[in-house]
């Protein structure tokens, strides 16, 4: 597994993609930023020019991150079937196991390593440019970053699940969207009908998303659950995440590779 | 003897009703240029995956240096050599980065050894070009770079002089000759034309429709292309004594036609005419024939509509 590890490190480090990613979204977050400063620059009594409207919005904004996930997740899985270079690694002995597993622990650590660096550009350029207000802040955005990591992650395994399972990329992207999106609006609207159903609704993980509520008054986090809210929203993303790990495994263990 | 080292027991690959391989049984020996031949379709492809795992059995063993699937058969791949189709890479990587890829992955010792396995397929001045930007010669080069990097006992090459100009193909088959040679490596490899593989391989196997039709060696095929003088005459079996008494032939055969086949005696037809009219047998005509390989094949196969 090291070895496989070692190899995609490798290889995503010498693939533009990885960093042009990282660069053009840490550049859109830092040029609202500049845009801010800019407008206050304008006029003195431009009253969002300060870091706790900027990071605010950051923290709005989790439900766009949920979905550039499926990007980050396909260009880490390189096109493995189109370019036909699983069975380079299948023809030498190294298991199926150990390609899928390398692959999603692989896209996990490089989706954190980017919002990390592209979350830490945003809050850096914020506190270059903007007025410093309320420094709480700072907590609600690691607070509410901590929440949603998991649903992060949920999406990563979701999208790896079908990489692996579908062929086109195209095809993999949609069964990704219907499951992290569509499944949870539909279940959504059934729940009002089924009691059972909203039950299942209420902890998928879009839904968890949306159930959050962020408070800039006492820059509190409401998660879905009151007691124990990150704990449980930890315990709902990876038991999700199981689920789809074994399921993309299944069916990668017996597919054949072409 | 020579040790065995992949054995394959009923080998079958079913997909719904059709049967792409079916319950082959062969035996590669260290040391033999083993060539697979069949047309295109005929099940070499789905055979050489199914020993590199990228497709499963549906019935019948694959034992590779002595070991099954029961006793981690997929250790021992670690021993082998394979490009299987066309040989595939991350288009964005130089032939440098994708093997150093492959070195990390394989756990192989050794950076430079990416380096003499490009010099060795004549890769080495390739640069910072892309593999995308690759022909398809350099993309077959490449591969046999990748399947060469592990120091391989045995190399599965799945028709590797496709997209291989002439002088490509002399160069191939001379360095497979050298690695047999001198490095001692087994070589599988399969093609749809028989008399690529005339000047290298050891021992042939026959494929079509995804069974194995005939396995010989490299001097029995020869033996079967011989040239030889075909007898038509009124009383085979009189004939046939009169050779082997008067003439001392031992190498003939009759076909179920009623012909002779005989393959000594080939520059003196003027002698057999001689000993079936002094014996009073009606000699209805006689011809020196050959066969060439794709002849061989063709008529192994069934005939021109079937190969």
């Amino acid at each position: 597994m090291l070895n496989y590890l070692k190899s995609e490190v490798y290889r995503i480090l010498h693939n533009k993609s990885s960093y042009i990613f990282i660069l053009v979204c840490s550049f859109l977050l830092v040029i609202s930023n500049v845009v801010l400063f800019l407008l206050k620059m304008n006029e003195a009594t431009f009253p969002y020019a300060s870091t706790s409207f900027s990071l605010g919005n950051l923290c709005s904004s989790y439900a766009y991150v949920f979905l550039i996930c499926i990007m980050v997740s396909g260009f880490i899985f390189a096109n493995e079937h189109n370019n036909h270079t699983f069975k380079n690694s299948v023809s030498y002995g190294i298991s199926r196991g150990i390609i899928y597993f390398g692959k999603l622990i692989v896209q996990m650590v490089y989706a954190m390593i980017a919002f990390v660096l592209i979350i830490g550009a945003h809050v850096a350029s914020a506190y270059l440019l903007l007025e410093h207000t309320d420094p709480e802040i700072m907590d609600l955005l690691l607070h509410s970053c901590f929440a949603v990591l998991p649903l992060f992650l949920f999406v990563i395994a979701v999208a790896n699940c079908f990489y692996f399972i579908v062929e086109s990329t195209g095809g993999a992207v949609g069964a990704s969207v219907g499951i992290i999106l569509a499944l949870p609006i539909t279940c959504g609207f059934l729940g009002m009908k089924f009691d059972i159903i909203k039950k299942i609704s209420d902890v998928l993980p879009w839904n968890l998303l949306g159930a959050i509520q962020l408070n800039f008054d006492d820059f509190s986090v409401h998660l879905f659950w009151v007691k124990n809210g990150y704990m449980n929203y930890w315990i709902a993303g990876l038991a999700q995440i199981l689920i789809f790990v074994i399921l993309g495994y299944g069916f990668f263990a017996k597919k054949e590779i072409k | 003897m020579r040790e065995v080292i992949l054995t394959t027991k009923q080998l079958t690959k079913k997909y719904s009703n059709v049967c792409a391989v079916d319950n082959v049984n062969m035996e590669l020996k260290r040391g033999e240029i083993y060539g697979l031949v069949g047309k295109n379709g005929a099940g070499k492809t789905t055979f050489l995956r199914m020993i590199t795992s990228q497709t499963f059995e549906s019935e019948g063993e694959i034992t590779l240096f002595g070991l099954t699937a029961k006793e981690n058969l997929n250790e021992q791949r670690r021993r082998i050599g394979a490009i299987i189709e066309m040989p595939s890479f991350y288009p964005y990587l130089t032939a440098e980065q994708n093997l150093e890829y492959y070195r990390l992955q394989r756990g192989i010792p050794g950076k430079k050894c990416v380096k003499e396995v490009l010099q060795e397929v004549g890769l080495s001045d390739t640069g910072k070009k892309k593999f995308k930007t690759f022909s398809l010669g350099m993309k077959q080069r490449l591969g046999l770079a990748l399947a060469l990097m592990n120091k391989p006992e045995l190399l599965l090459l799945d028709e590797p002089t496709n997209g291989l100009d002439p002088f490509g193909i002399v160069e191939l088959r001379n360095l497979l000759i050298k690695l047999s040679v001198e490095k001692n490596i087994t070589i599988l490899i399969s093609s749809h034309i028989l008399t690529e593989l005339s000047n290298l391989a050891t021992y042939y196997g026959f494929i079509d429709k995804g069974r194995m039709l005939r396995q010989l060696s490299a001097e029995e095929l020869a033996k079967e292309c011989n040239k030889y003088m075909e007898l038509k005459v009124d009383k085979v079996e009189e004939m046939v004594v009169l050779l082997e008494t008067k003439l001392g032939c031992t190498s003939y055969k009759v076909t179920p036609e009623k012909d002779i086949q005989l393959y000594e005696y080939l520059d003196q037809p003027s002698k057999i005419s001689q000993l079936a009219v002094t014996n009073g047998i009606a000699l209805n005509s006689i011809t020196v024939k050959d066969i060439n390989l794709e002849s061989y094949f063709i008529q192994l196969v069934g005939g021109v509509s079937n190969a």
